[in-house]
């Protein structure tokens, strides 16, 4: 099996599948630029996302597969698991999947955003994303 | 975490496809430049009115807790959706947008002091000048549409889908829906690629609708709601004559209705107590509540083959005048609920809502060119025979000649039916009838069914089928002799 190698924004090194690298549009490109020999460069995104990125694809390639038992109640709940986290860090997945071309992680990451402001009154939202920003400043 | 680094298609993708009420859009624009910038982007602009935490709450019982909350403007002292403010915040918005795709002001709660929505006539001439030409949305209910807006409307060369809402205050004052808006000017235009209308009123004017009509020449489906009308007057319905190929819902509670339907396809038409229909040549189907009636000219709706019953209180001479005023019906429907009540009793006893089919058919059918029969499944559940009846012999051969039977499981309702006593009594109406085919219709992801010819009819084989929709939603293995059909292929 092939492997690619993967560098973070901190410079850790993910090696993975090729076939797991692949579903990547963004590192298919660059693969397809300057092969497999470097790593490929991911400075926008961090290790601690780039693992789960890695997971959520891992996770997803597996459910496909022939022969594969999981049902659809067990993917949803693993994508439920997957974004059930603090916003800064679903912000974070909402970027690294749209910088790196993920169209299923992507959409899941988008939706969850929406689902979870459209629960919540407009001054509150406004709040939550301003002092997010002011918190950074 | 910096949120106006949020590129461009992701926020749309966030934002634009969960129609952002108004409100929301001015809190995300205010997050910082670029998100305002965004918005730009997003063209879908609803106003529901009053908001989601200012309609009047309820406990579990029914029991308010809050009363609906008024807000009012701190510079102008009035309420705030009849406040120049808040139409100035529409408009804009509406000036930010790029292009306007969806505009829907709307009213979220009826109260005694009548519609408390952002005023549709607010709209200023600019903001009709911005959303003329990309609108595929449009929606109002918010007081009287009058002939300027009804002109600017006519100008929304793409729009796609209308809705028009108007309200009955409860002290009996009225906004008229169409208000002057009869009175179209020459230079009006025409509605060409309108498909779906809807139209709620509490003040049906005839000859302004049929005017307006008149300029959506492409309207697939029409769906017109007069509940709040006068009951006791007499209504009409004319469609003008240059509508081809379209559905029309009607409601109305007056007691007589006359409804000429040029060009309908199918018609829809609920409540009342005597429906007089002219004009329907085109008609093929037809479903109706509890009502008596005519065709005006029967011998020429050549087209028509399905009719369905709906509704609750049948009585025997409004079923005999549905199923034998329309000599062309080939497939009679039984909707979900039909059948509940049924004069003269077709029930075991007053309180049983179950239905004697037998004693029914008897009541309802007198030959005519009846083919096939569809159950729904809130009918399915009620129904069974009564093998022990005296005169079963005599009533047998009273009953039509049907060659399919069409049980529909679309719609399945938390209860599970009694399956083998609903497969007992398919096996007995398939007897009865000499029925060719039974087709189970579930909606199933190819809109397939299972459909078995009567030589392969297998009483536990279709309660096993049957179980197997009711509780995963499809028909499971099934052995080679019932096959998956797409129902084209089914003999008719």
């Amino acid at each position: 099996m092939v492997k690619v190698t993967l560098k973070s924004a901190e410079g850790d090194v993910f090696e993975v599948d090729e076939e797991l690298a692949l579903e990547s549009l963004m590192v298919k490109n660059m693969i397809e630029d300057v092969g497999l020999d470097s790593a490929i460069s991911l400075p926008n995104v961090s290790s601690t996302i780039l693992a789960k990125v890695i997971e959520y694809i891992k996770f997803h390639m597996d459910a496909q597969k022939d022969g594969s038992k999981k049902t659809s109640e067990e993917i949803k709940a693993f994508d439920d698991d997957f974004v059930n986290v603090g916003i800064p860090t679903l912000f974070e997945m909402v970027l690294a999947s749209n910088y790196l071309n993920v169209k299923s992680l992507l959409s899941l990451t988008c939706n969850t955003v929406a689902n979870m402001i459209k629960t919540k009154p407009p001054a509150e939202v406004k709040e939550m994303f301003t002092s997010a920003k002011q918190a950074k400043a | 975490m910096d949120w106006s680094a949020l590129p461009l298609d992701v926020f749309l993708q966030i934002f634009r496809y969960h129609a952002l009420d108004f409100l929301f859009l001015l809190a995300i624009s205010g997050v910082c430049k670029t998100w305002r910038a965004h918005t730009a982007w997003i063209g879908t602009l609803v106003v529901r009115w009053p908001p989601v935490e200012d309609r009047p709450q309820f406990d579990n019982q029914g029991v308010m807790i809050q009363k609906e909350r008024r807000r009012i403007c701190g510079n102008h002292g009035v309420e705030l959706h009849l406040c120049d403010c808040v139409h100035g915040a529409i408009s804009s918005v509406i000036a930010r947008f790029r292009k306007v795709w969806y505009l829907d002001l709307c009213c979220t709660e009826i109260c005694p002091r009548g519609p408390t929505a952002v005023q549709v006539a607010k709209l200023r001439d600019a903001d009709w000048a911005k959303v003329v030409k990309s609108l595929l949305h449009l929606e109002l209910a918010a007081g009287v549409v009058d002939s300027r807006a009804m002109n600017h409307i006519l100008q929304c060369s793409d729009l796609r889908e209308l809705r028009l809402v108007s309200f009955e205050f409860a002290d009996g004052l009225e906004y008229p829906l169409l208000g002057d808006a009869g009175e179209f000017s020459s230079s009006s235009g025409v509605l060409e690629n309108l498909c779906r209308l809807y139209i709620l009123t509490s003040s049906m004017q005839e000859e302004a609708l049929k005017r307006f009509l008149e300029r959506c020449p492409e309207v697939e489906e029409i769906e017109l709601n007069a509940c709040g009308a006068k009951s006791e007057r007499e209504f009409n319905f004319e469609a003008p004559t240059n509508l081809h190929d379209y559905d029309l819902k009607l409601t109305s509670f007056s007691r007589f209705k006359r409804v000429r339907a040029a060009g309908a396809r199918r018609l829809e038409i609920l409540g009342g107590q005597l429906l007089i229909l002219e004009e329907a040549e085109c008609v093929e189907e037809l479903a109706v509540l509890p009502v008596y009636i005519e065709f005006a000219e029967p011998e020429a709706m050549k087209n028509f083959w399905r009719l369905t019953l709906k509704g609750s209180f049948w009585e025997v001479h409004e079923a005999m005048s549905a199923c034998q005023t329309a000599p062309t019906t080939k497939r009679l429907c039984l909707d979900d609920d039909f059948g509940v009540y049924f004069f003269p009793y077709v029930q075991r006893d007053e309180n049983d809502d179950s239905v004697e089919c037998y004693k029914l058919f008897s009541l309802m059918f007198r030959g005519g060119s009846l083919e096939e029969l569809e159950l729904k499944y809130g009918f399915l559940c009620r129904m069974w025979l009564n093998e022990q009846q005296e005169e079963l012999s005599e009533l047998l051969p009273k009953m039509p000649k049907i060659e399919i039977l069409v049980l529909d499981l679309h719609v399945r309702p938390e209860k599970e039916p009694n399956i083998p006593r609903f497969a007992d009594s398919v096996e007995s109406l398939i007897s009865s009838c000499n029925m060719d085919w039974i087709s189970l219709s579930f909606g199933g992801d190819n809109n397939e069914d299972v459909n078995f010819h009567r030589e392969c009819f297998d009483k536990e084989l279709f309660s096993s089928v049957v179980q197997n929709v009711v509780r995963h939603g499809n028909p499971g293995p099934c052995p080679e002799d019932v096959r998956l059909q797409q129902n084209s292929d089914v003999k008719r």
